[in-house]
């Protein structure tokens, strides 16, 4: 009888050892979410259109994104792994000429018709670029 | 449940806190005929979205005084000159952007030269964008023979004149560098204590990112990344003159627009020259305008005119060739070793 009613008594009790082992659970959860869940390094194209984000695209997918600015249409591509300026309407043709990027921080920038891509990642090796 | 409402608010304090962390305002904005790109770090968005547009504000009102060759006040000025004739009511600020400019061509032995628009509109870089042309000896030599220099503008008053009608001033290697200070002062006037600001490839740091200092890479100018990195710590700035920025190819030869002021020409075989300046009010425009020195004096001149100019950190990549001072190899980390290996470090300085 007795013996009985303290196995219940210690099923129903919640001891401040166990909301340690739950805390600590907690904590340890919090921390592997952000340490581990991060995008692969250089796995994102983010294309800026007119000063704004215009999307973030996985590399790894074949993609043809067009926007019509105010010069005419750039064509930005998007093939294994790697993003470039397709074709763009400027005269100079800077921004085409760079060719493929797909390591993080790498960015093409097309001034005339106000896009830019830059290739995103959890591991930015700097903030901003001098050119 | 008392346990359970415990957990709850330390689990949700957990991931504000991961919220908190991540506190970057980014912005990009074309303006001035570059990118500006400003990142302001422990703000909140709405402030540092204030705060960026008054630089923005700031900046079309500098475009409308400064801009070389749409019309704006330093247009209306070159009229003037160009005519002969006196130009008045002239701004403080364009004033005293003269008299600072005026003495950095002395200090540079005039290879830092604003005067020589009429060369660079010669090279067809006075127009967003530029046709190749085919250069004429004896029409370059004609133009640098005359010899143009802010020397030769006479300021008196709000009065601007020049004894020499072939003045004409292009900011171009000035104008970026102010609006550097003027953004940087404008955001820590707005209490602002953290902030990365990049002006065409110009940077300043102000205070750092989060427990780090913010970090810029260089570019690389014969490739699309950075060749290397470095810590800009808060209040230096960063500039870089390259034959990648502004160019075009004529005949298989590469016409930058960074123009010799005493051959006529564009410089050629450098690639890219980087200076590191410390802080100071003018920090900005320092590192706008001493990259040209460097750029366009002779390889042999370098160290006299680094000398002269006080610039103690630089970097500058040529063909099979990449050279530094000690201090500035001291503040740089290659990103690419092939680069490091291939191309043999020389210290100068």
């Amino acid at each position: 009888m007795l013996r009985k009613k303290i196995t219940l008594k210690l099923q129903a009790k919640f001891l401040i050892g166990d909301s340690l082992i739950i805390l600590i659970s907690l904590i340890f959860i919090v921390f592997a979410f952000k340490t581990f869940w991060f995008f692969e390094t250089g796995s994102v194209v983010q294309v800026n259109f007119q000063g704004k984000t215009y999307g973030n695209f996985s590399l790894f997918q074949n993609k043809k994104i067009n926007l019509i600015g105010k010069e005419g249409e750039s064509i930005i591509e998007i093939k294994e792994g790697r993003a470039r300026f397709k074709s763009a309407p400027c005269k100079n043709q800077y921004c085409v000429q760079q060719g493929w990027i797909h390591l993080t921080g790498q960015i093409l920038i097309c001034i005339p018709n106000e896009v830019s891509i830059e290739i995103l990642g959890k591991s930015k090796a700097y903030d901003s670029l001098n050119y | 449940m008392r346990f359970i409402k415990f957990f709850l608010i330390v689990f949700t304090l957990c991931f504000l806190q991961s919220c908190s962390q991540t506190s970057l305002y980014q912005s990009k904005h074309y303006i001035f005929g570059t990118v500006l790109d400003i990142s302001i770090y422990g703000e909140s968005d709405k402030k540092a979205e204030e705060a960026t547009q008054v630089v923005l504000k700031e900046f079309t009102r500098l475009h409308n005084s400064l801009h070389a060759w749409k019309k704006s006040d330093l247009t209306d000025l070159n009229e003037s000159i160009a005519k002969k004739k006196s130009y008045r009511n002239a701004s403080a600020e364009l004033i005293e952007i003269i008299k600072e400019a005026r003495l950095l061509e002395d200090a540079s032995h005039h290879l830092f030269n604003p005067a020589i628009g009429e060369l660079i509109d010669y090279w067809g870089f006075h127009q967003d964008e530029f046709n190749p042309i085919h250069p004429d000896q004896s029409k370059i030599k004609v133009l640098v023979e005359r010899y143009p220099s802010l020397d030769q503008v006479l300021i008196s008053g709000s009065t601007i004149s020049s004894t020499n009608p072939h003045v004409k001033i292009d900011l171009g290697g000035y104008a970026k560098g102010y609006a550097l200070d003027r953004a940087s002062k404008i955001l820590r006037d707005h209490h602002i204590k953290n902030a990365l600001i990049n002006i065409g490839g110009n940077i300043i740091a102000i205070g750092q990112h989060g427990n780090k200092p913010w970090r810029v890479g260089i570019q690389d100018p014969r490739g699309s990344q950075a060749i290397a990195k470095l810590d800009l710590l808060d209040g230096w700035a960063i500039g870089t003159s390259g034959d990648y920025q502004r160019y075009f190819m004529s005949d298989g030869i590469r016409y930058c627009h960074v123009i010799d002021p005493f051959t006529g020409f564009p410089v050629q075989g450098v690639y890219s020259v980087t200076v590191l300046i410390e802080p100071a009010q003018n920090a900005g425009t320092l590192s706008d305008v001493l990259s040209k020195p460097l750029f366009i004096g002779k390889r042999e001149a370098r160290q006299a005119i680094a000398e002269k100019l006080n610039i103690r950190h630089y970097l500058i990549i040529e063909d099979k060739a990449i050279s530094a001072t000690q201090s500035m190899a001291d503040r740089i980390q290659f990103l690419d070793v092939h680069a490091q290996k291939k191309n043999h470090l020389e210290i100068t300085g």
